[in-house]
């Protein structure tokens, strides 16, 4: 069967030269059958070997960011020698197609799942096997658990988002005389309005927030809010403040004179002045230390949802100098907001 | 499952970007089957939102010049600063502006000059409103009080101090005053403003905003009126509108379009004089730009803009009956003057900004204009005239190192009047540690000429049908060369403590070809064989030094100064150039919350001696303004409740010692905000 599969994609690849559209879906079919079917040959393999722990990792897709994670995963794993885990890994979709299901008598004994895809279609299966949500951001995961802060034996959570108490920390430390920070929250967002003025007090911050409810609002709110505000927070909504409404933001905010706090490091390369934010590599590191830890106390439950450990702070330098502000080093920016963080990285 | 989930996010994709709905559709009937179970489920954010690339918005060529790397001082007047100085007209708030002297001629003429040179008609100065020039090509100067802008639509002014034509084109002489009003989007909902005070103030300001992020308007309507300096002729009632609508048709798009109108009458004439006896002369002045903004997948941008101004000054009256001076035979007639101007200007200009790699900006553009002025009374011909001009300019910025910038750039210019001027430009930056940064540069700049001083032809006559002169007043010779200046400025910007800046400058601007009007033109046929005539005859030597100092020890909290030391030294011939600068000016604002929404301010100018051209001598000047405000909420309304008093330290000469002498003003303005 196998090789009946190898065979059609090497007759069509060639048909591929030739360049017609239909050969190419019939190649992604022939690819599909081909990872399905090496995904059943190695849980064959590795099922009965399992005796110490399988660790089930459900990852939304196979982009680079994600191997990336994986990655750093397996690196922090192999520090320690034997540790007694064996991770299996499949996308979201090999797992909708032939992942394990609540019926069957043999479970994996913790499912990590990968971005928010992952979370949702392993969620939505309610395995009763523990399930650890990782790399994905904090409303995601709310929203999937139905109603945050809840702890839960078989399910917990790190997030790919920062605490808001360390965003506002950082415009503190970088921006020490910009103290009104405005907020544009949308439908989703403004779930944490709460959280964001908590934060911002907590960091002796004022906060200003602006709500909408679609994207056409949206410039109209950043020139209002920008009047009485000194930095913009960028605070992610899927429908309102996201990468398609990013130009909008930092055009608007720019003519204005005002900086952008940023949430991601695309953010800060497309014109944001700075953010704090956590890379794959991180976020993969802190899950390999976490499964150690677990694994070390056994019995023990889940740890309770928290925020990336490790975290990194981006500047745009160009950005910094034509607005005339001078945020300090990244680096230097960095190790100082860890002092401060130290011990709590769950905030 | 992923399917489905993607398939979701593709639909709410497609109503965002407004996709063909046949394509939703189709989208809709594949996720169909395995979409049903997340029909309820709310849009969940994703990691790739934190992850995904995004293409660089702030490229190198978008990003403004920061002060400190910019080829000129700039003075930044912000609504802050607006409000707190207590200004009622747009005129005043320049005295702010190291070097700037703001004089009142009469109460609708407001003249505002640097480093002196100014008459009535404050001709070496480039005002620009939104990148729309609105110099006046009749007179020259810009006529303050017929500009269709309200003070709170203004969302900052800067001035650059000292030439800078290869920005801002023809006649960025002395410096440049460009003033940018708020985004249309801005102001959302409706704006009251009424303002009742001494001297007969009664304001009164309207605006409607709405609209979303595709479409977006506002639209001011306002009354102004007061009673000028009281005892003259000179009070003014201004009715004016104005609309800004932006839209933004794609992504990579802005488009903005406004319109301004302004009219009403404006006291003229003195009493006890036969031909200038008091009277109205009505004013209507109206424009209408549009303005394209294109950003290029590249990060370069591409600008189109036009606009069209028109002003006009109707003015047309018998003079009292006069009795005729010999040798004319002793009749005693009125005679019909016509002081009616209108003038006209269309401009088009395009300018494209491009990122050549990582250390070179280039701005260039090219511009056209069309000056039409009709003035039967002043130019000697009932037909308009017209004066075409165009410009192409391209400035280069170089990032030489981290520390050094080098800005060089040209100006070539041809004027129907003048011919062909280039004026080019090398300004270098140098950062000697972060926050002091020391500046030097050369700038050139020219002012073309009006179409008075190049043919000016005014004579008064007996009989209106064979015209017998009674008197020539204006009888311009022509072929006029711009004025060139030569500007020479080493400047300093540095932050002195966190909250503290100061901005040094040393000047020295050569000024040739001065354009001066003088009796000077002969003839012998005229009735005292001589007219006012325009020759490029003087120059001078404007040398000096500027200072300004923001301290911001809190929000709420500022202190402002600016000083300035002009020296002008000039050939003198036919003007007094060099007394037209005060030696010594200053000007201190302070502004401070006093909480619970109480805010109080004061500004207090002070102007070493000067003389407007042509006027007599005005003395040292004392001005303070005060101002306090009190912030509140009425229902859903935001309000402000504030009293203005001005010129607090009592009379003080204005423009002339004869009769532009300021006295106390005090009024009292409230305004509502409400959605």
């Amino acid at each position: 069967m196998t090789g009946d599969a190898l065979k059609a994609v090497l007759l069509i690849g060639k048909k591929i030269q030739r360049g017609t559209w239909r050969a190419r879906a019939a190649l992604i079919y022939a690819l599909r059958r081909l990872i399905a079917l090496a995904a059943v040959a190695t849980a064959f393999v590795s099922w009965p070997v399992a005796a110490a722990t399988e660790v089930l990792v459900v990852i939304a897709q196979r982009s680079p960011a994600h191997e990336e994670t994986l990655a750093a995963l397996r690196a922090s794993l192999a520090d320690v020698p034997a540790t007694g885990l064996t991770l299996r890994v499949m996308t979201a979709a090999e797992f909708s197609d032939s992942g394990p299901r609540a019926t069957d008598r043999k479970l994996p004994g913790l499912v990590v799942t990968l971005g928010t895809d992952a979370a949702a279609t392993v969620l939505q299966q309610k395995l009763p096997a523990p399930t650890y949500c990782t790399f994905l951001p904090q409303a995601a995961y709310a929203a999937l658990a139905n109603g945050s802060g809840e702890r839960h034996a078989y399910r917990s959570a790190l997030y790919l988002d920062q605490p808001f108490a360390r965003q506002m920390r950082l415009i503190r430390l970088a921006l020490p005389t910009r103290t009104r920070v405005g907020v544009v929250l949308g439908p989703e967002s403004r779930k944490s309005e709460q959280d964001l003025r908590q934060a911002a007090v907590s960091a002796g911050l004022v906060l200003r927030v602006e709500q909408v409810v679609d994207e056409k609002q949206l410039v109209g709110a950043l020139h209002r809010i920008m009047d009485n505000a000194d930095v913009l927070l960028a605070v992610p909504d899927p429908l309102v403040f996201n990468r398609n409404t990013a130009q909008s933001v930092l055009l608007t905010t720019y003519r204005l004179g005002k900086p952008v706090a940023g949430y991601s490091r695309a953010y800060v390369t497309a014109g944001a002045l700075l953010s704090v934010y956590s890379t794959p590599a991180q976020i993969g590191r802190q899950i390999g230390e976490e499964l150690l830890t677990m694994q070390d106390r056994p019995g023990r439950p889940l740890p309770a949802p928290g925020y990336p450990r490790y975290f990194s702070v981006e500047i745009n330098e160009r950005v910094a100098r034509s607005l005339g502000i001078e945020p300090g080093q990244a680096d230097d920016l960095t190790r100082r907001l860890a002092e401060k963080t130290t011990g709590r990285s769950h905030e | 499952m992923p399917e489905s989930s993607t398939a979701v996010r593709e639909i709410l994709r497609a109503f965002r970007h407004r996709m063909p709905l046949v394509r939703t559709i189709g989208v809709l009937l594949i996720a169909a089957p395995s979409s049903m179970t997340w029909a309820t489920e709310p849009s969940l954010l994703s990691e790739q939102e934190f992850l995904a690339e995004l293409p660089v918005v702030l490229t190198a060529s978008r990003l403004a010049q920061p002060q400190a790397e910019a080829p000129a001082a700039v003075t930044v007047i912000d609504r802050q600063m607006i409000e707190a100085s207590g200004a009622r007209n747009l005129s005043e708030v320049f005295r702010l502006v190291p070097g700037f002297q703001v004089g009142f001629e009469n109460g609708h003429r407001h003249v505002v000059g640097y480093h002196g040179l100014a008459d009535e008609f404050s001709r070496r100065l480039q005002v620009l409103i939104d990148g729309r020039s609105v110099y006046l090509p009749s007179f020259g100067g810009v006529s303050w009080s017929d500009l269709p802008v309200s003070l709170d639509d203004i969302e900052r002014i800067e001035v650059i101090r000292g030439p800078n034509a290869v920005t801002y084109g023809a006649n960025s002489f002395l410096a440049v005053i460009n003033i940018t009003t708020r985004h249309s989007a801005a102001d959302r909902g409706g704006f009251v403003r009424a303002t009742i005070g001494s001297n007969d103030i009664r304001d009164g300001v309207l605006r409607m905003a709405g609209g979303d992020d595709d479409v977006s308007y506002r639209l001011t309507t306002g009354y102004q009126q007061d009673d000028g300096y009281g005892q003259r002729n000179d009070s003014r009632r201004i009715t004016f509108m104005n609309g800004r609508m932006d839209a933004r048709p794609g992504v990579q798009d802005d488009v903005e379009f406004q319109f301004g109108y302004n009219e009403g009458p404006r006291g003229r004439g003195e009493a006890g004089s036969l031909d200038n006896y008091p009277h109205d002369q009505e004013i209507t002045s109206r424009f209408q730009q549009i303005r394209w903004r294109h950003r290029l997948v590249s990060g370069d941008e591409v600008s189109v803009q036009f606009y069209y101004n028109h002003h006009e000054s109707d003015e047309q009256f018998m003079s009292l009956p006069i009795t005729l001076p010999p040798p004319l035979p002793p009749l005693t007639i009125q005679f019909p003057l016509n002081y009616d101007v209108r003038s006209e200007r269309y401009d088009a200009e395009l300018q494209h900004t491009v990122g050549l790699g990582e250390s070179l900006r280039l701005v260039w553009g090219a511009g056209a204009r069309l000056d039409r002025v009709e003035w039967p009374g002043f130019l000697g011909t009932p037909a308009p005239v017209d004066h075409r001009y165009y410009r192409l300019f391209g400035n280069l910025e170089w990032r030489a190192s981290e520390r050094l910038i080098i800005n060089t750039g040209a100006m070539y210019e041809h004027s129907g009047i003048t011919g062909a001027d280039v004026s080019p430009r090398l300004v270098a930056n140098y950062r000697i540690t972060p926050g002091h940064t020391l500046r030097a540069g050369v700038s050139s700049a020219t002012r073309q000429p009006v179409l008075i001083e190049e043919q000016g032809y005014e004579r008064i006559c007996v009989d209106p049908l064979n015209c017998t002169v009674f008197d020539q007043i204006f009888y311009s010779s022509g072929n006029l060369e711009p004025e060139r200046i030569l500007a020479t400025e080493l400047g300093y910007i540095g932050r002195l403590a966190p909250t503290v800046t100061l901005d040094l400058r040393f000047f020295r601007d050569h000024v040739t070809g001065l354009i001066t009007g003088f009796d000077g033109f002969y003839d012998d046929s005229l009735p005292d064989n001589t007219a006012y005539d325009f020759r490029n005859r003087d120059e001078a030597m404007i040398t000096g030094s500027e200072l300004q100092l923001h301290w911001q020890p809190e929000r709420n909290s500022r202190v402002i100064l600016g000083y300035a030391n002009v020296r002008i030294d000039s050939t003198d011939l036919d003007e007094d150039y060099s007394k037209s600068a005060p030696r010594n000016s200053l000007s201190l604002l302070g502004l401070h919350e006093l909480g619970d929404g109480l805010l109080a301010s004061a500004a207090f100018y002070y102007q070493g001696e000067m003389t407007y051209l042509g006027e007599h001598p005005i003395g040292v000047l004392r001005r303070l303004d005060l101002r306090l405000a009190q912030r509140f909420r009425l229902a859903d309304a935001q309000g402000e409740a504030a009293i203005v008093l001005q010129n607090v330290l009592g009379k003080q000469v204005s423009y002339n010692d004869e009769d532009s002498i300021a006295d106390r003003i005090g009024f009292i303005t409230v305004n509502f905000r409400f959605h």
